[in-house]
């Protein structure tokens, strides 16, 4: 009996990560759901990746947000629900949304995923 | 006055695939390729006193001939593209909706084929190429669910139905 394996797992390591690095947050843990392999590998890459593209329109934020938390214009802080109701917005507009840049000291997926705050960067 | 100008034919590497497949290509097409610019220079391969027909030629042995063919068929198509500054790339916002129409229709292949470019682009150093490679496949996963993508690469999903429901809770947050 032949299994087929995916091709996209016999990739080198490398070349997953560059690929998974051009997926939103959402994307990349629809991919590290899909198998115990690219489990163990996204949650590698989203330890290891603490400074990721954020892509939300500053238009959009203010939106959401007529009077966010600021602590200059391209930051904000933000709780883990007001961080959920922004990824939903994003994602009705179609934007490949944002990419979150966690406080160093809350970094880790673990701890991430309990944070009371997370600091959303906006891209320039 | 009237100037001689000497007519030159464009120089010329030989790279052979791992079947024993030899090409011709411009120096200037291939210059793309890091890895084989770099062989190039190391080889002494600009002397321009030796012609092609004694010249060595380049062996490539992670790429078949098919793939090399598509490779070339890139650098070719691509031989006017500014050179890269990768310090700028690497600052430049990840996007995937910025692959050339070009490069759209002739990535629009067999995952078995793009899979081998890609493998062929790391190992032979076209950036640009790899780079529209990974963002193809990118592509392909955006905006799918879980068992999407399975359906799509063929994953086989090897989690138990109980930790299926633990992922699902831990990735609630960020869901629509």
């Amino acid at each position: 009996l032949i299994v087929l394996q995916s091709i996209l797992l016999t990739l080198p390591i490398e070349i997953l990560t560059k690929i998974c690095l051009l997926l939103s947050f959402g994307d990349r843990k629809s991919l590290g759901s899909t198998c115990h392999r690219l489990y163990r590998f996204e949650r590698e890459v989203g330890q290891h990746r603490l400074h990721e593209v954020v892509a939300i329109k500053e238009s959009l934020q203010f939106e959401i947000y007529p009077q966010p938390h600021n602590i200059d214009k391209r930051r904000i802080i933000v709780t883990q629900k007001m961080a959920m109701d922004i990824f939903k917005k994003a994602r009705i507009h179609g934007l490949n949304f944002l990419e979150v840049k966690v406080l160093p000291t809350i970094a880790e997926l673990d701890v991430f995923r309990s944070a009371t705050f997370v600091i959303l960067k906006v891209r320039n | 006055f009237l100037f001689p100008i000497k007519m030159t034919s464009p120089r010329m590497i030989k790279l052979t695939s791992n079947d024993d497949k030899t090409f011709e290509v411009e120096r200037d097409v291939i210059k793309q390729s890091v890895t084989v610019n770099t062989l190039i220079t190391d080889l002494n391969m600009d002397d321009e006193d030796v012609s092609v027909e004694n010249q060595m030629a380049i062996p490539l042995p992670n790429v078949d001939a098919a793939t090399l063919e598509m490779v070339i068929t890139w650098c070719k198509q691509h031989r006017e593209d500014p050179p890269r500054n990768e310090e700028e790339e690497e600052k430049k916002e990840k996007r995937t909706d910025d692959i050339p129409e070009w490069d759209k229709t002739f990535l629009d292949v067999e995952q078995s084929v793009l899979f081998a470019l890609i493998l062929a682009a790391n190992y032979m150093d076209i950036k640009g190429l790899l780079d529209n490679c990974c963002k193809t496949v990118a592509n392909m996963i955006k905006g799918k669910t879980p068992d999407e993508i399975r359906k799509h690469f063929n994953i086989k999903n090897d989690f138990t139905p109980e930790e299926e429901e633990q992922i699902r809770k831990e990735n609630a947050w960020c869901e629509d």
